[in-house]
């Protein structure tokens, strides 16, 4: 595996563990919807990076340029496409639970906010 | 195809009364009807040895009619005909009574199904049915006492039922199928472990049914909340269920010898039946003593006696064998008697509090009579039949040479007489307290299977080859040699029981009695509150009559001794449960952050596992 | 007609006719359901006939998006709509407010659920996951209370990283193997995997079990399932766990082709089964004393599955239906003694069984199928349990312990329930029934109907026994899955 590749994946899995750092570690509510939203961006880094081949171009069929073999693959980026709307609609969700959240108990502090427990 | 008419009687029944249990006067007449048909059904099955098999749904169903299943279905047969005939007209206190029917004979029908049964899928099956609508008629009254006393009963016999299903399991595997003969037969093959471990888990379920100890704590509560019809029916022949299936399990499927499964030089199951058969005689009875409600002392009569008839199965010589098939239906005979007259006067005088009644022989003759007559049964006193199956057992057990056993039973018989007498004494000897003038008979229809039992009890005491006779067909279907008996009494070598010279020595004793009282001294009839106490004014109101605290002495020993053992082991074992859920809940704590630790750490275990795997 | 597309499309499109005709959203879901159900009747029958193999786009396979139909995602499908449509017909009258959007939601839910069952590609069945989770997070937090928002919260979070694990692992995959069909990427796999496939299937089994509601991974369940409006409960309870447990399965088994017991689900899945039926023995809410029984029967359902032999399946999916109807019947009764009595305490139920007959036996008709009693189709699915777990050759130190769990367990189940049905009959009778009428008698009928349904099953089980016969066959047969899609 090259280099870049291997930076690629290094950062792409640096910044789902800096996501996952901040979903188990924190305690504001924001925060840790900042973190899911980092581990998504990670994993979609991750999948680009996978589809990713050095030196070949973008995966556009034109009529003047129609060599596929020298594209990086497209069906990673087609995932990505897929992942980043499904993230979207999750994270609107959440920010919309965390307004209600915090309306009614008053705090973003997730240690404070157990009214369900046992 | 007699057994599947037979079987569709109660079954129909119990659909027919669901619909049309609103009006009283068509719902008590079909139920009569129908469980007169059920009676005259197992009358004329007697004798046949038919089989039948059924595949119905998806199983094969397989019921066959050997005398043990006519032994027992007679009795369910006959016993339901005179519930029935009872609760036509006991007052339930306007409880929804179409779905009590509706139970009843539901349960009449998977107690039929059970004795029927051939095959150990077709008894499980059933027996789980029993035990479902045994709750449901136990919790009838609706309140949270009957819920927690049925809870009880239910999950201990879900607990045993799992345990039986287990066993049934793997013996499927190992047997090749669950019919009785082909079970017996692999059994005889196999090792001594699994033997015991086969008989261990059936004999659960089976002794908590028939409640012996240590698992009866769950029937005092429960049947004595259930109303007072549904306590004499289920005293009588739920709890022999579980008798049923010992029998079955020992006889049948285990080829009636179990003196060689040992499990050390002394100790094999046999004895250990008969040990447990011995607590349950004793510790019961003598319980039974210090109840201060008449329900609630019968009930422990009805685990105390159970324990008799385990013996005499336990200890299976022929004589013990007879005496204790024989002490089943002379027990249902007389508990259904007694329970019968306690509905009587729980209907008339509207409570069973044995330290409120008291002096009701007057107003209520015949309930009295009755209730004499079966406490002299449960006594074991002659000239009744509970004197026959107890001589017999009582005479095998020290023949057989288990003579700590008879000692029990002995002191079993000591604890029921003492407390029938206090039974008796309290409620209907003594005065007549003031609130209790008004109290009347109860109606006919009620008091006319009090004297059918009455000349049963009396009857099988004077000719007990009444029942000896099926019962030995019984023993020569196991195989096994019948006691040799006489119309009207026991031949053996040992010694003779002729119960006709017996009745004949006491009713011209009684004649004797009673010229001598009528004729000799003089004596005059006084009031009966006309007493005399040193220079203390009595009246009408202030009873000279003793019924609180009945036998102190013998109350200050037992409380000594009685620590309640198994209640409060149930009590902690229930603690224990409720413990580990509070501790187990707070893994649940709250807290997201932890949530979303523990989905990574078991992400994190998992791939350990299968890293090394 | 037979094309399992129609089963997604149709709800689909019902779901965005609600949004856009904002009126007679209740009908369109009812005929959106009812379709849905006769639809799935007919696939199944295909189905067990030979499995249905459906190719999107006129794209050749392994580069198209499929949809397989085999037995046992027919069979699912068909739990599915059933349980959906009688959620439906109980959310005519008890749903009041919000109604387009509480429509369109439940009916994305049933399309995602179908969609996971029905999919042949992995990253297919990942979308069609997403669109399950997103619609139950929103449907959750539907009564707009303090607990429904961070009971949503919550579950949203927990959801999310286990999206994230699974979408990890699918790359993972892609990029070992360069396809998504599921079929190709099973036909890449074999035995011992490389260290990257343990690590994808460690993060799999993960991520879906975190919607299937095994033990560490299921700390949203006990919030999440009292805080959604009954019929909601009983579809998350009885089928969106279920699904989850199926993907779990299905990639362990079929794609991956495990040999022989899955020891790390069995060892979790036996740890969720005896903290959720505990934990069940301390609740005073009755939703929530659901939500944890349903956690213990998940556990159980998963632990005999993960045995892996053709006869445990068969017991599992036996108890998958058992439980999927059970659970729904309590989840709608505890409705119906909701809306009139406006309290979910269990000490506040005294006497509701006796002021609404049907309800109550129909919940006692639950219980006693939860807890395997005769004649309901839980004595079978007990039964089948206990006799596959005789059968299995080797890990028998295994087998006993989790019969020595079921036994006890059993009694612990019985306990909780029994308790419930004592105060639902009590005598003294406390539960105050508001109105009846029309709204009643049309939040019943599902609730009998299913309770009805448990009875009957139980009386001829041929029906469902037969049909989980094959499904376990299908799932366990990874050549025979292979072939069949690859050709």
């Amino acid at each position: 595996m090259d280099l870049v590749r291997s930076l690629y994946y290094l950062g792409a899995f640096l910044l789902i563990g800096i996501g996952f750092y901040a979903v188990l570690g924190k305690k504001n509510l924001i925060k840790v919807i900042m973190g899911l939203s980092l581990i998504d961006n990670g994993i979609n880094l991750l999948f680009i990076a996978i589809g990713y081949v050095r030196h070949h171009t973008a995966p556009i069929i034109t009529s003047q340029i129609s060599d596929t073999s020298l594209m990086v693959d497209p069906v990673p980026q087609a995932l990505v496409l897929t992942a980043i709307v499904i993230e979207l609609s999750v994270l609107a969700l959440a920010l919309a639970l965390a307004v209600k959240v915090f309306a009614v108990h008053k705090t973003l502090n997730l240690n404070k906010i157990k009214g369900l427990k046992w | 195809m007699g057994i599947i008419k037979i079987l569709l009687v109660p079954l129909a029944a119990a659909f027919l009364l669901l619909i049309t249990g609103r009006t009283r006067i068509l719902r008590e007449v079909l139920a009569v009807g129908l469980s007169g048909l059920f009676l005259g059904l197992s009358l004329f099955l007697y004798g046949h040895e038919t089989s039948f098999s059924l595949k119905l749904f998806s199983f094969q169903l397989s019921f066959s009619l050997n005398p043990l299943s006519w032994f027992f279905l007679f009795m369910v047969s006959f016993f339901t005909f005179l519930t029935v005939i009872y609760s036509a007209r006991f007052d339930y206190q306007k409880n929804n009574l179409s779905w009590f029917h509706f139970a009843f004979f539901m349960k009449v029908f998977s107690m039929a199904a059970i004795v029927l049964a051939s095959d150990l899928l077709v008894f499980f099956i059933f027996w789980e049915i029993m035990s479902l609508f045994t709750y449901f008629l136990m919790v009838q009254k609706g309140g949270e006492k009957d819920f927690s006393a049925g809870a009880k009963y239910l999950i201990l016999s879900l607990f045993a039922s799992v345990v039986f299903l287990v066993v049934l399991v793997s013996l499927y595997f190992k047997a090749g199928s669950l019919n009785y003969l082909d079970v017996s037969t692999y059994l005889l093959r196999t090792n001594l472990s699994y033997t015991v471990f086969v008989f261990c888990g059936l004999v659960l379920a089976f002794l908590v049914k028939s409640a012996s100890f240590p698992l009866h704590y769950w029937l005092p509560d429960s049947y004595s909340n259930a109303p007072t019809t549904f306590t004499a029916f289920l005293s009588a022949l739920s709890s022999r269920m579980g008798l049923y299936g010992i029998i079955l399990l020992i006889y049948i499927l285990f080829s009636g010898d179990l003196s060689s499964f040992r499990l050390s030089h002394f100790v094999n199951l046999r004895y250990i039946l008969g040990v447990i058969a011995a607590f349950t005689m004793v510790i019961p009875t003598f319980t039974a003593l210090m109840q201060d409600d008449a329900k609630r002392l019968m009930t422990w009569h009805s685990i105390g006696q159970g324990g008799y008839m385990l013996l005499g199965i336990a200890v299976g010589t022929p004589m013990a064998l007879a005496g204790g098939l024989f002490h089943i239906i002379n027990y249902a005979s007389y508990i259904l008697l007694i329970f019968l007259g306690i509905g009587a006067v729980e209907m008339r005088s509207g409570t069973t509090n044995l330290n409120k009644l008291g002096g009701l022989i007057k107003k209520m003759p015949v309930s009295f009579l009755a209730v004499l007559f079966g406490i002299i049964g449960l006594a074991g006193i002659p000239p009744m039949n509970g004197f026959v199956s107890k001589w017999l057992l009582y005479k095998s057990t020290i023949a057989a040479g288990f003579p700590f056993l008879a000692l029990a039973a002995f002191l079993g018989t000591i604890g029921t007489i003492l407390s029938v007498y206090k039974f008796i004494h309290n409620i209907f000897l003594g005065q007549l307290d003031g609130s209790y003038q008004k109290v009347k008979e109860v109606p006919f229809l009620m008091q006319l299977p009090m004297y059918v039992l009455m000349v049963m009890v009396w009857a099988l005491g004077i000719f007990p080859s009444l029942a000896l006779e099926p019962i030995s067909r019984i023993q020569m279907f196991f195989g096994r040699e019948p006691l040799s008996f006489s119309t009207s009494g026991v031949a053996l070598s040992a010694g003779h029981l002729n119960m006709l010279t017996i009745n004949f020595v006491m009713g011209a004793m009684l004649v004797l009695a009673a010229a001598v009282f009528l004729i000799g001294h003089r004596r005059i009839i006084v009031s009966q509150y006309n007493n005399y106490a040193a220079g203390h004014f009595l009246d009408e109101k202030t009873k000279y009559n003793y019924n609180y605290h009945f036998y102190p002495t013998l109350q200050r020993f037992i409380d000594s001794c009685n620590k309640e053992f198994i209640n409060r082991g149930v009590d902690s074992i229930a603690r224990g449960a409720r413990q580990v859920s509070w501790f187990l809940r707070r893994i649940y704590g709250g807290n997201l952050n932890y949530y979303a630790w523990g989905i990574t750490a078991a992400f994190l275990i998992i791939m350990g596992s299968l890293w090394f795997y | 007609m037979v094309n399992p597309l129609y089963i997604l499309v149709s709800l689909v499109f019902f779901a965005l006719l609600i949004l856009f005709v904002q009126r007679f959203s209740k009908y369109f879901a009812l005929l959106a359901t009812a379709f849905n159900f006769y639809l799935s009747i007919n696939i199944l029958i295909a189905a067990l006939k030979k499995p249905l193999l459906v190719n999107l786009g006129g794209w050749k396979v392994p580069f198209c998006i499929s949809l397989f139909a085999s037995p046992l995602s027919a069979a699912l499908v068909l739990l599915v709509s059933l349980v959906g449509f009688c959620a439906v017909v109980f959310s005519f009258s008890y749903i009041e407010e919000e109604r387009n959007r509480y429509y369109a939601l439940l009916l994305l839910l049933l399309a995602g659920s179908s969609g996971v069952v029905l999919a042949a590609d992995i990253f297919n069945m990942f979308v069609f996951f997403e669109i399950l989770c997103i619609s139950s997070y929103a449907l959750v937090a539907y009564q707009r209370k303090a607990d429904s928002f961070e009971a949503a919260f919550k579950y949203l979070v927990q959801g999310s990283v286990g999206s994230s694990f699974i979408l990890i692992a699918i790359a993972i995959i892609y990029g070992l193997f360069g396809t998504l069909n599921l079929a190709h990427i099973a036909r890449h796999i074999s035995f011992p995997l490389t260290f990257s496939l343990k690590v994808a299937l460690a993060l799999l089994v993960a991520g879906f079990g975190v919607e299937a509601a095994i033990f560490p991974f299921n700390f949203w369940l006990p919030d999440a399932h009292p805080a959604a409006p009954s019929p909601v409960s009983a579809v998350l309870s009885g089928l969106a766990i279920k699904v989850g447990l199926y993907a779990v399965l299905r990639l362990i088994f079929t794609i991956f082709g495990y040999p022989g017991v899955f020891l790390p689900l069995l060892f979790l899945a036996l740890f969720t089964f005896v903290v959720g039926e505990f934990a069940a023995l301390a609740q005073g809410n009755l939703k929530r004393m659901l939500a944890y029984s349903s956690m213990g029967q998940i556990g159980l359902i998963a632990a005999v599955m993960s045995f892996g032999s053709v006869y445990t399946f068969t017991a599992g999916f036996l108890q998958i239906f058992n439980h999927a109807l059970a659970k729904s019947v309590l989840f709608l009764a505890s409705g119906v003694f909701f809306y009139q009595g406006h309290s979910l305490e269990i000490s506040d139920l005294k006497g509701a069984g006796r002021k609404n007959v049907l309800v109550g036996a129909a919940f006692a008709a639950g219980i006693f199928s939860l807890v395997g009693l005769p004649p309901f189709l839980g004595f079978f699915s007990k039964l089948a349990i206990l006799v596959s777990l005789f059968r299995t050759q080797g890990t028998l130190v295994l087998a006993y312990i989790f019969i020595f769990l079921i036994v006890i367990l059993t009694a612990v189940e019985a306990a909780y329930f029994l308790r419930v049905l004592g105060v639902l009959y009590q005598k003294p009778a406390v539960f105050s029934a508001a109105s009846g009428g029309k709204k009643m008698a049309l939040m019943q009928i599902p609730v009998v109907f299913l309770g009805l349904l448990l009875l009957g099953l139980g009386l001829f089980p041929q029906i469902v026994q037969k049909i989980a016969y094959f499904a376990a066959s299908s799932l366990l047969n990874k050549a025979a899955y292979i072939k069949f899609i690859l050709g």
